[in-house]
């Protein structure tokens, strides 16, 4: 994969702004990874999670009903669940429509806990429908929040457009809005050791050289096959975003291309 | 003497890759499980075939596939030569199969230790600032540019059905 940001800033607090922070994604895997980053230590101990959505619940009610739908997904209610929790806040808005005062309000939260605790990194993780982001962007942008590369981050969820066109309007915002290695596409099959260990593969080991030059490969397949089917509550978006916009833009073919680099940078001279 | 050769980026090797052939029923097919319950012209399978057009490797065959229901797990890139030898490498299974003279050797890249899961290294990968195993949108974008013209014509292509756990039969379809 390409290097986006290669001298990161490190800092001493971090906020992470689920946009989205009632829904599947993160009561099913970010607040749980979230939960185990800082049973691990591996949290800074000044963190806050502000879950956003379009309900009005106080930090009270997010908090109750975060760890309702986790218990309900088979996550156990640890001992220390009431201690994580008190990085949990919520903060209503309304994320696509004409909400400039909301994210303000928004960014004031933010302000204050970097005021309180030490400026910290801001990421905005985007677990929403890829038809928000246009707008979502628009106001982080307009409101202030992406006015330092270092520190402010948006993460999109895949797929990240439904189209080509809603892609060219989504790359045209992030232009006018941020620095471009402000916004990444998580994938998180990119995170799996085999999507590192393939290309070291390809560039050292002698099979490679021996019998896999460019001019004698003749066929490259790449599969993603699951035995598990849709789940119920995720016949919605799968209906939405079936299989090749699920699979294709975000796995298949960077997967591909990943592969077609190592192959000729080995081979490259 | 040898000669140097320019590599690409990813996003260069994206930008010279499109569908196989102009006739997008010969290098696409789409299958529903029949288990499935939502909308009938969402798709629980496919196979796509692919070229570079330009660079070394534009003489290769193509094929990604991706579907849900099926018989067994794998996600996995397969590369094999004229003589038909393979190196296999397991995303799920993290193992590299090379197989080649009759004979196969596995190598096992099992990280050792803790692993965390996926979104724990999302997470953490975010607040560090090191994103270099993130995708960027302009490689998104670029991968949604080469199957576009599948997304514009899927609607009117037939939808093959298979039953849960069984394989879709649509290599003969593409091989026509």
């Amino acid at each position: 994969m390409e290097t986006l940001n290669p001298r990161p800033t490190i800092y001493s607090s971090v906020i992470y702004v689920l946009l989205g922070g009632s829904g599947d994604l993160s009561s099913r895997h970010l607040l749980p990874s979230l939960y185990r980053l800082w049973k691990a230590g591996k949290r800074p101990p000044n963190f806050l999670i502000m879950g956003v959505g379009l309900i009005l619940w106080s930090n009270e009610q997010y908090r109750e009903k975060i760890l309702e739908q986790m218990i309900e997904r088979g996550f156990v209610k640890p001992d220390d669940w009431d201690d994580f929790a008190k990085h949990l806040k919520w903060q209503y808005l309304n994320l696509d429509e004409n909400a400039l005062p909301g994210y303000l309000e928004l960014k004031q939260r933010l302000i204050d806990f970097d005021k309180e605790k030490g400026s910290a990194k801001w990421i905005f993780y985007c677990a929403i429908p890829s038809q928000v982001f246009v707008p979502v962007l628009k106001y982080l942008g307009l409101a202030g929040m992406l006015e330092d590369h270092n520190k402010q981050i948006v993460a999109l969820e895949k797929p990240i457009a439904k189209d080509l066109e809603s892609a060219n309007e989504l790359q045209e915002t992030i232009a006018k809005t941020c620095q471009p290695q402000q916004v990444v596409c998580v994938e998180h099959f990119g995170l799996k050791p085999m999507a590192q260990a393939m290309p070291k593969f390809i560039q050292t080991h002698p099979v490679v050289d021996d019998k896999f030059k460019l001019e004698h490969i003749k066929a490259i397949e790449v599969v993603a096959a699951e035995s598990i089917g849709v789940p119920e509550q995720r016949i919605g978006f799968y209906d939405r975003c079936p299989c090749v916009s699920d699979m294709s833009s975000h796995l298949l073919i960077p997967m591909l291309s990943q592969l077609v680099v190592s192959l000729e940078n080995r081979h490259s001279s | 003497m040898q000669t140097l050769r320019k590599t690409r980026s990813q996003l260069q090797v994206l930008q010279q890759t499109e569908l196989a052939n102009d006739d997008i029923n010969k290098c696409f097919v789409q299958a529903q499980c029949d288990a499935y319950q939502g909308n009938a012209d969402a798709e629980t399978f496919f196979q796509l075939n692919l070229r570079l057009t330009s660079g070394p490797l534009s003489h290769v065959a193509i094929k990604a596939s991706s579907g849900k229901y099926l018989p067994a797990k794998s996600t996995r890139v397969v590369v094999t030569n004229h003589r038909d030898q393979t190196i296999e490498f397991g995303f799920n299974t993290n193992k590299i199969t090379v197989f080649a003279d009759g004979q196969t050797q596995e190598i096992d890249y099992t990280p050792q230790g803790n692993t965390h899961q996926a979104y724990d290294q999302v997470l953490q990968r975010l607040y560090l600032g090191n994103h270099d195993l993130f995708i960027s949108p302009d490689l998104a974008m670029e991968a949604l540019r080469v199957i576009t013209p599948v997304l514009e014509a899927k609607g009117v292509l037939p939808m093959e059905k298979y039953p849960m756990g069984a394989n879709p039969t649509t290599q003969s379809d593409m091989d026509r």
